[in-house]
Parts: structure tokens; C-alpha cells; sequence
């Protein structure tokens, strides 16, 4: 945690230095904002990431409110939007079904929590920490049927889902030990 | 991992300060003729009123009467042409150095956010595992699971700190 002030104090004490130097630069090239090679920008990736993260707080709200129903709809109105082809819309798609999924498992509805969850994945593959995310929902999931199954003496079906709880539970740990190892390995960079 | 974490931050520093100096502007000229050569013209940037302490000229506070002679042409007077060139390749290195640090500097905050995110998963998912876990091959799977949680949690702890 420490570090990580560290990084954050640095990156605002760079932040005043650059700016410092541009304002006493008689010329702008190499400012921010200065030069003509900047990356183009997403319009509509930068719009549905806008809308999703003011969603995201409406759902925040309503959770804060206890009214999961207006949650769940803010964020099925998430999912239900039209999304840019970017893997940034996927992955917050990802997390919001993964989000739609826990609530609609507090609520017990798991025929809905596991289409949401099987949504999510169709947008995530390989080893990223929403994949991860999303099979360890799923593993609540299964572990949730296995208790009901069990409660309403289904001891056979109720075992077959159990096994399958940990199938899942176990694979969501590998897939973020391995999300982790390639965070702090610098793998990603370079 | 820390050390390695640090590192973008110092260079970013460094790189940034750098950056800096090249892009000053020069210093004013401090030509002989800018400073009082004479008793008079040292009177007379003080208001035009000699003072007292001014008659008696000594070596130490007052400069000789004389102007003093123009330094001698140093070798690198004949380089100045190229010194703009120069100056500006060192600071488009040192602004180059610093997107880099920069980029450095927000990729490691963000690595550390997505570990802390993965291991607060990890903790959830193992904890579920091992509550189901009432058979010897699922105890198995729940200590295995245990261990790697435990040795992820070092990982982290040792690149980024504690997780929020």
C-alpha cells in the first residue's frame, strides 16, 4: 500500500512538473494535448463506457437503497445496450453479467443467475480476471442448486452439482493465480 | 518486485526534471557590461547617491576601476551553432524518456489493481471450495487450493503491498 502511494504521489508530482514545463516552453511540442500524433479516440467505445460506469452507479445506489430489483434493471439495461466490437465493451459486459448474477442469486433465482453467467463468457476467453470472475459466480451457483437440490432430497443430483461447484470453484482459482502471475510478471509489457 | 516496481518512478523523476531544464529558457547574459564596472555607475544604480561606504574602493566589494578584459574565446564559442541542435535532441530524449517512465508508472498501478482484484477472487473461490470439500479428494483440491491462494497473496503483498 505503501508503494502504491508512493507511485500515486509521484505520478502527481510528475504531472505538476510536466505541466511546469510546458507553461515555461516557448514552444508546445511534446506538451499533452500538443501533438498532431496523438491515438485517435473510440467515440462510441468512450460513450458506452460512460454510460456503463453511470449505470454501474445507479446499480451502486439501488444496492445502497436495498431495492436489488432497480439494481438488476440498471444493469440488464447495461447488458441490453448496443456495444462497440472492443475488447473494453466485452469486459465490461463480462462484469456486469457476472454483477446481474451474484443479485440474482441473493434473490435465488438460478436459472437466470447461470444464463447471465453463461452470457458473460461468451464474451471473455483465456486468462483474464472476468473469466476468472465469472466461473467463480458460477461455482456459487452450482453450489447454491446443490443445496436446494439437497434440501428437496435429490441426494444423487444434489452430489452431481456439488462436484461440480468445486469443478468450477477450482478453476476460477487457477484462472486468477495464473491473472496474477502475469500481473506482477511484466508479461503483459514490452 | 518493489525495487523493480519503484524504478519507473525514479526515472520518471529524473526524466521529468531533466526535461525541465532543457526546456528553460536561457539564462539572462551576464556580460561584464551589465554590472556596475565603476564607483559611478554603482552610484548611480544606487539612486545616483554615493555612499559613504563606496569612497574607500576596496578590492574585495568593488570591482577595478578598469573594465575588466573580455574572457578568452573558449573552444567551445566556435560549437555554438550546433549547441541549439544538441540541446534540443537532449531534450526530445529526455521527454522521450519520460512518456516511457509515465507509461511504466501506469501500467505497474494497473497490474497491481487487476492482482488485487484476482486474489480478492481467488480468496472467494477457495473459501467456497474448501466449505464444500467433505470428501478426502475435495480436501485435497481445497488444500491445494489453499496453498496457491496463500503463495499468490505473497506475491502481491511482496509487488504492491496491501490490497484495498
Amino acid at each position: 500500500m505503501r508503494d502504491r502511494r508512493l507511485a500515486l504521489a509521484c505520478a502527481a508530482v510528475l504531472a505538476l512538473l510536466g505541466a511546469a514545463a510546458c507553461r515555461d516552453q516557448s514552444s508546445l511540442s511534446g506538451c499533452p494535448g500538443t501533438e498532431s500524433s496523438a491515438a485517435p479516440v473510440d467515440e462510441s467505445l468512450l460513450a458506452f463506457l460512460s454510460a456503463a460506469r453511470s449505470l454501474h452507479h445507479e446499480a451502486d445506489v439501488k444496492v445502497q437503497g436495498d431495492d436489488r430489483a432497480g439494481a438488476v434493471a440498471a444493469l440488464r439495461r447495461l447488458v441490453e445496450m448496443p456495444a462497440p466490437h472492443a475488447v473494453e465493451a466485452d469486459e465490461v459486459l463480462a462484469d456486469a453479467r457476472a454483477r446481474l448474477a451474484e443479485l440474482e442469486l441473493e434473490a435465488g433465482d438460478l436459472e437466470r443467475a447461470d444464463r447471465d453467467v453463461q452470457a458473460g463468457l461468451q464474451r471473455v476467453a483465456g486468462t483474464t480476471y472476468f473469466r476468472g470472475h465469472l466461473l467463480e459466480v458460477q461455482g456459487l451457483v452450482a453450489e447454491a442448486r446443490a443445496a436446494s437440490l439437497a434440501d428437496a432430497g435429490r441426494a444423487d443430483e444434489a452430489a452431481k452439482a456439488r462436484t461440480q461447484a468445486v469443478t468450477l470453484l477450482e478453476e476460477a482459482v487457477q484462472v486468477q493465480e495464473k491473472v496474477i502471475e502475469h500481473a506482477l510478471s511484466d508479461g503483459g509489457r514490452e | 518486485m518493489t525495487r523493480i516496481r519503484l524504478a519507473p518512478c525514479a526515472s520518471l523523476v529524473f526524466a521529468a526534471l531533466l526535461c525541465r531544464c532543457g526546456g528553460a529558457a536561457p539564462p539572462p547574459a551576464t556580460s561584464p557590461s551589465s554590472q556596475p564596472s565603476t564607483v559611478e555607475e554603482e552610484n548611480q544604480l544606487n539612486g545616483g547617491q554615493a555612499s559613504p561606504a563606496a569612497a574607500p574602493v576596496t578590492p574585495a566589494h568593488a570591482p577595478e576601476a578598469a573594465p575588466p578584459p573580455p574572457p578568452p574565446p573558449s573552444p567551445s564559442t566556435a560549437a555554438s551553432a550546433d549547441q541549439p541542435a544538441e540541446h534540443e535532441a537532449r531534450r526530445l530524449a529526455a521527454r522521450a524518456d519520460l512518456d516511457r517512465a509515465e507509461h511504466d508508472l501506469a501500467a505497474a498501478a494497473a497490474d497491481c489493481d487487476s492482482a488485487c482484484r484476482a486474489l480478492a477472487s481467488m480468496d472467494r473461490a477457495t473459501t467456497h471450495l474448501c466449505s464444500l470439500a467433505d470428501v478426502p479428494d475435495d480436501r485435497r483440491r481445497c488444500e491445494d487450493a489453499r496453498q496457491r491462494l496463500s503463495e499468490a497473496r505473497g506475491r502481491v503483498r511482496a509487488a504492491c503491498g496491501a490490497c484495498k
